[in-house]
């Protein structure tokens, strides 16, 4: 079985490192990063990622335009989506749930046990 | 664990089987010799519980025809006989141990749990595979050090596999093994408990530990090796590592805040500097755990819940809060993130269900991770149940919250209360009951334990952990209050709410840091 590959958007660099760093040493995935959600979204088409770690606070675009902008995409839209927050709103919830997202990861996360969250996330 | 018990006595087997199944047991129940030999001719038991005195086959020939037939589980007799050529009769018919009533139920399940735990049934108390590690004297499943909370059926499954890494189990062994004659579910139940299982472990960190085997049903994998455990180790620890190489980002997030903190102190709070100062906190929350320093994550929320509010209030607090955070960046104590937090909600279409709760949803406290009122109402009942049984004390702990911080009161109670139920179980004995009660209310059931010894077991301690813990957390800018209110059973009430309302009606005030010893409030 080929390595995971995942992509990470995140506009601080703190996270998007130590997400990557646990990633590839627990799961020994392959792991890219983009720091805006326009540069995450252009990355995807390319990068071809199995799933999307999406921070949901950005400057513009925020996650949740980034998350719509992946679905309308034909090269992203099938690709899960899983948010990074540290606070998410169930009345916002139920709009990244409508726009596709299919988990979300509340920060700050245990580096150990990221990956096993993905997985069982997306039942990998 | 699968048991059967023969015996005639219905109310002692009735007390039994409650206690039993309480404990994750799986029990078969009959009061007839001759329907006990079909039982166990069916299907595979642990352990068989007979008393001697049974209606159509007595116990002594059930138990030589058992070992006649090549039954190699443990066998325990019952009887009201104590000569000891009954005893040494019994023993040569090949029971592995005798017990003579009366006996407290307290004591037939310590002798059933001995031989439960006999080299030839077992290897021993702890079962270990990985970082997973199952305690069958306690009930109790760790994940690095994170306790798991199963359901029975889910704790039977694993212990299962755990005490047969070699065998396939089909899914009618495991119906066999794992469900009594009277529940006889579908084998869709049997992939649905399987199915939660491994959720359960996998968010706690265990690898895959149970296999499918095509065709033939489900196995116990090869132990992992050492690397996976070590893979999280590794991932923490680099990211413990690259604390320093951030510390420039922390700093200018935290200047942001001071920004803030100092045009608050002067009054004027422009949209300017509130907003970086809102960016910076929300940042801070998500990052600072991730090196260790969650009560950095939890100030730094406290921070950006203040900073939303429509109309900030005065600054005090907040200049107060950043002032900690501040000093927690100045000398971090950096430490692995603790792995028993809440860190991952699926989303379904129709209702967001978090995934990482442990055991059964309705029973846990989301705030807390603690059980809940109605968990612990069953779970105290039982306990005093059993305290009246075998002439035990139990105390009742109540802990009851008083934030006196008008402007953040929830979120410091809620702190507080995460931060208690973080603490606690470290002074609890196994078999204790600690439960998110109230909305401000902890409450503490004490086996075996009456007032005079429930103060010298925790209040020393428990002044020092609130003192440690909250006091010093919240520094003494922050003003809170806990009161204490104690019962005893049966002296003060013989239910679970007669207790309570005691509790409730003797509370005491302890100031949170005040190095001022607490009184018992019996």
């Amino acid at each position: 079985m080929s390595a995971k590959r995942i992509l990470i958007i995140d506009d601080e660099a703190d996270v998007r490192e130590i997400a990557k760093v646990s990633l590839e040493i627990t799961k020994n995935w392959d792991v890219a990063t983009a720091a805006s959600g326009d540069e995450g979204v252009a990355l995807a088409t390319t990068y071809h990622p199995d799933a999307i770690l999406l921070d949901v606070i950005m400057p513009d675009p925020d996650g949740l335009t980034t998350l719509i902008k992946l679905s309308k995409n034909i090269d992203t839209c099938n690709i899960p989506v899983i948010l990074l927050t540290a606070t998410i709103k169930l009345a916002t919830q139920k709009a990244y749930a409508e726009a596709g997202a299919r988990a979300i990861v509340v920060k700050p996360f245990d580096p150990g046990l990221l990956g096993g969250q993905i997985e069982t996330a997306l039942e990998w | 664990m699968k048991i059967l018990l023969v015996d005639d006595d219905e109310i002692l087997v009735a007390q039994l089987t409650a206690d039993l199944t309480a404990q994750n047991y799986v029990v078969d129940t009959t009061t007839d010799g001759l329907l006990g030999w079909q039982y166990a001719a069916a299907t595979t038991y642990d352990l068989i519980v007979l008393d001697i005195n049974l209606p159509r086959l007595d116990g002594l020939s059930l138990c030589q025809r058992l070992r006649q037939t090549g039954y190699s589980g443990a066998i325990l007799l019952l009887t009201a006989q104590s000569s000891s050529t009954d005893k040494v009769m019994g023993l040569d018919a090949g029971a592995d141990d005798y017990l003579v009533k009366p006996y407290t139920p307290i004591e037939l399940i310590a002798r059933m749990r001995a031989l439960l735990r006999r080299p030839h049934l077992v290897d021993g108390p702890t079962l270990e595979w990985g970082s997973l590690q199952l305690n069958s004297n306690t009930g109790q499943v760790k994940v690095n050090d994170y306790s798991l909370s199963l359901s029975p059926k889910e704790y039977g499954l694993l212990e299962l596999f755990l005490r047969h890494p070699q065998r396939i189990f089909s899914n009618t062994m495991l119906l066999e093994r794992l469900w009594s004659l009277e529940e006889a579910p579908g084998e869709e139940t049997i992939r649905t408990h399987i199915k939660r299982l491994r959720r359960k472990l996998k968010q706690a960190g265990a690898d895959d530990m149970i296999e499918n085997v095509y065709g033939m049903g489900y196995r116990l994998k090869s132990q992992p090796s050492a690397i996976a455990v070590d893979q999280i180790t590794a991932a923490r620890t680099a990211a413990l590592d690259s604390f320093k190489r951030f510390m420039p980002l922390l700093n200018t997030r935290l200047d942001a805040l001071k920004q803030a903190a100092s045009a608050l102190e002067q009054g004027q709070l422009s949209p300017d500097v509130q907003k970086p100062a809102l960016a910076a906190a929300h940042k801070l929350a998500g990052s600072l755990g991730l090196f260790g320093l969650e009560a950095g994550s939890h100030l730094a929320y406290l921070l950006e819940e203040w900073l939303q509010r429509p109309h900030i209030p005065e600054g005090e607090t907040f200049c107060a809060l950043v002032e900690q955070l501040q000093q927690l960046l100045q000398a971090p104590q950096l430490a692995p993130p603790s792995s028993g937090d809440r860190t991952l909600e699926l989303i379904s279409q129709s209702a967001l269900a978090p995934l990482n709760q442990p055991a059964n949803l309705a029973d846990i406290n989301w705030l807390t991770g603690l059980v809940n009122r109605h968990r612990a109402t069953i779970e105290l009942e039982l306990l005093l149940k059993l305290a009246q049984r075998g002439g035990q004390p139990v105390s009742l702990l109540l802990l009851r919250l008083m934030p006196q911080a008008s402007d953040n009161h929830e979120i410091l109670n809620q702190y507080l209360l995460q931060t208690l139920s973080q603490k606690l179980p470290a002074i609890l004995y196994s078999g204790d009951v600690l439960a998110r009660w109230d909305h401000s209310e902890l409450l503490i059931g004490l086996w075996d334990t009456d007032l005079p010894q429930a103060q010298e077991r925790l209040w020393q301690t428990l002044r020092l952990l609130l003192a440690d813990s909250l006091g010093l957390a919240l520094g003494p800018q922050i003003q809170a209050e806990l009161q204490l209110g104690a019962a005893a059973f049966p002296a003060h009430g013989k239910t679970v709410q007669s207790l309570y309302q005691h509790t409730t009606s003797h509370l005491e005030a302890l100031p949170l840091g005040n190095p001022k010893s607490p009184h018992c409030p019996c």
